[in-house]
């Protein structure tokens, strides 16, 4: 094994260790009123912070130990039928696509402080179209009238039978979501 | 006989026309998430929760339960008829029940897999009313370290059951466990971890936890499988065919032997219905008359997995109602729901004859949920199965649109979504690093409890910590926890001791 992949092998444990040094650091300065002959609000968590460690040294040693990091399945994992049978009716869980995850999650974020400002019509509109097209459906005769569609229903249930109050936005955008709220008969 | 009387008055509360109609959606909800391969019960019951919100807590329990129940069976009809199992539990099914289905059997697998899910519902439901009362009666007897050591034992086993690594698995755990401590410690008073964050000083809802790690998380790595075109074949027929009296009898001590199992895996916190359905599946192998031939398509093969995944079902109830305890992650959201509407589930909620009632309607609601699954199962197949024919790109975006939106309706707080999407990306960072998810969900679910019984017992026993030991209950419980972290090494260990020794032999 080369050295750059046991680097990558090892970094989220030395990342989490390091965090975990650094949570053990803010736990010491939590402010409260001490009780003589009391644990305080600090154990559990400093508890729990050091066995997190220990975790984490261990696995960074296993893996400098070995070449490998694989270790022997527990109980209840399907056995190797499992792979045979299953993996050719394409249900295996290779994750090929990782960019189109990344840019799921950043179009998440992206719609999420889009949202006090858009609302919640026009935002999720391109949302829902963007989550459609990266889940596979290319076609814009498809790809347009679901996001409308989509977002009419989430926006009818949610506001006329659940009654939650979504953002409206602001400006122009909320004249859009007050014209569109009236349509769907919600007041 | 009090029981019954009880039972009976649930029966005439479920058929009261709004429960009714939402135990019949929780069953097709059900069976439409459990068909869909990557989407799973826990996510339907997660996605369902904002719906309750609105309604009564007998219809929102009711609901939930529903369609966990129903997310058991269904999933076999896709695996059966189309060798594309919809959760993973439905994986041992695919061996036997795809090979009936090759010799032209498929209406008779379907008959198999439905009385297997028609008996463990029905067995483990019965078994779940007479275990409730006296539970409930030993768990009134439980003090501080007797919980702390409950807890603790659900969760080593949720860990050993986790994943291929336990170092990953206890990684994931203590995380969990560290979210749990998030906001204002409710002992002290004392700000813990907030980092003066508005949105972190009331700490991590664990529902946002639940939906962002298995909703969000899981949706995540739907779209990073890419978009996958599932070919099915054309199934002979939609048809089931029951099994004769002859044919049961025949294989009665495959249907006793898994519905046990099935009711006791499912009691266990973290062993739930895919471990069930895999266990059994394995005991069948091992021990059962036909065992060498299964995996070649007989009944067998299909009734052990099925009752023992149905079967777990109400095991896992068990605990929940009379601890307060959920030991799975759609269990948690029963107990979610049950917070929202102000009652804890738990010894107490037998000591009222409201509550009782209440109590005792939802295990009648488990025995309607049964013969309700397998009514539709057996009429509305073909119906179902068309669930499959959803473009996933259409799927993607709804789910994720219920999460969010159902985030936001919790407490009308973009906050929570911002926290659903963080434990989603979070969720698909650990799929790539190998660390499994549910050890985390379940310790930011049962953190706040171990640790208000853990602070409990050392306020009362004044920091001595062997009060866990000598207590007979706690000390019970703490051992099973310390097999069950032993277990999975154990198990390589003699795994590896026998392969040496079939070596030597062949040598």
């Amino acid at each position: 094994m080369s050295i750059r992949s046991k680097v990558f092998e090892i970094l989220p444990y030395v990342v989490l260790l390091a965090f975990a040094t650094f949570l053990y650091g803010v736990a010491q300065r939590f402010v409260y009123t001490p009780i003589p002959g009391q644990i305080g609000p600090d154990f559990w968590p400093r508890m729990i912070i050091v066995l997190l460690s220990v975790c984490c040294v261990f696995e960074i040693g296993r893996r400098l130990a070995f070449s490998s990091a694989a270790t022997p399945a527990p109980a209840a994992v399907p056995d190797e039928d499992y792979e045979a049978e299953v993996a050719p009716l394409d249900l295996d869980h290779e994750q090929t696509h990782p960019w189109f995850v990344i840019a799921a999650i950043a179009a998440s974020v992206l719609y999420l402080a889009a949202l006090e400002w858009t609302g919640f019509f026009v935002a999720t509109v391109v949302y829902v179209s963007v989550l459609i097209w990266l889940g596979g459906v290319r076609r814009l005769a498809v790809l347009v009238p679901s996001g409308f569609a989509i977002t009419l229903f989430f926006l009818f249930v949610f506001s006329k039978v659940i009654y939650v109050s979504l953002p409206i936005g602001r400006g122009d955008f909320e004249r859009i979501s007050l014209t569109i709220l009236k349509l769907l008969g919600v007041h | 006989m009090e029981s019954l009387t009880l039972l009976f008055q649930g029966l005439l509360d479920i058929f009261q026309p709004m429960i009714f109609l939402c135990l019949v959606i929780g069953l097709v909800i059900g069976m439409a998430v459990s068909i869909m391969p990557g989407l799973g019960l826990v996510m339907g019951v997660v996605l369902a929760l904002p719906f309750t919100y609105t309604m009564g807590l007998k219809e929102s329990i009711i609901l939930l339960t529903a369609i966990y129940m129903s997310g058991t069976y269904a999933g076999c009809f896709t695996t059966i008829l189309y060798r594309i199992p919809g959760e993973p539990m439905d994986v041992p099914l695919l061996w036997d029940g795809w090979g009936m289905t090759k010799r032209g059997e498929a209406a008779k697998a379907l008959g198999w897999a439905l009385v297997a899910a028609f008996t463990g519902g029905m067995i483990s439901s019965a078994v779940m009313v007479g275990m409730a009362a006296p539970l409930s009666q030993l768990a009134l007897s439980f003090g501080a370290p007797e919980y702390f050591a409950a807890v603790f034992f659900g969760l080593t086993t949720v860990v050993a059951l986790a994943g291929n690594s336990l170092g990953n698995a206890l990684i994931s755990l203590f995380l969990g466990l560290l979210v749990s401590t998030i906001g204002i410690d409710s002992t002290y008073g004392a700000d813990r971890f907030s980092f003066g964050s508005p949105i972190l000083i009331n700490g991590v809802p664990f529902v946002m936890v639940l939906v962002g790690m298995y909703g969000f998380g899981e949706i995540l790595a739907k779209i990073g499988q890419g978009a996958s075109v599932v070919e099915k074949p054309a199934p002979s027929s939609y048809k089931t065919r029951f099994p004769t009296w002859a044919e049961m009898w025949e294989i009665r001590s495959t249907i006793v032997r898994s519905t046990v199992l099935g009711t006791l895996l499912g009691v266990i916190p973290g062993a739930g219905a895919t471990i069930s359905s895999f266990v059994s599946y394995g005991i069948e192998k091992q021990y059962g008359k036909r065992g060498s031939q299964i995996g070649t398509g007989i009944p067998e093969g299909i009734v052990a997995p099925q009752i023992a995944s149905t079967a777990s079902v109400a095991g896992h109830l068990v605990p929940l109602m009379t601890l307060g305890l959920p030991g799975s992650g759609a269990t948690a959201v029963i107990l979610a729901a049950f917070l929202l509407h102000g009652v804890q589930p738990g010894p107490f909620l037998f000591q009222s004859p409201e509550s009782t009632q209440l109590a005792y309607t939802i295990f009648t609601s488990m025995f309607v949920s049964v013969i309700g699954m397998c009514l539709l199962g057996f009429l509305w197949i073909r119906v179902v199965v068309r669930v499959l024919m959803i473009p996933q790109g259409l799927l993607v975006a709804i789910v994720i649109m219920f999460a969010l939106v159902g985030a936001f309706a919790d407490r009308n707080s973009i906050s929570d979504v911002w926290i659903v999407v963080f434990f989603g990306s979070l969720a698909w960072i650990f799929g790539r690093f190998n660390i499994p998810v549910s050890p985390m969900v379940l310790g930011a679910i049962l953190g706040p409890i171990a640790e208000d019984s853990f602070t409990r017992s050392m306020i009362t026993f004044h920091n001595d910590w062997t009060v866990f030991f000598r207590q007979p209950i706690s000390a019970f419980l703490l051992v099973l926890a310390g097999f069950s972290l032993l277990y999975p090494s154990l198990r390589s260990i003699l795994a590896a001791r026998s392969a040496q020794r079939l070596k030597s032999r062949s040598a």
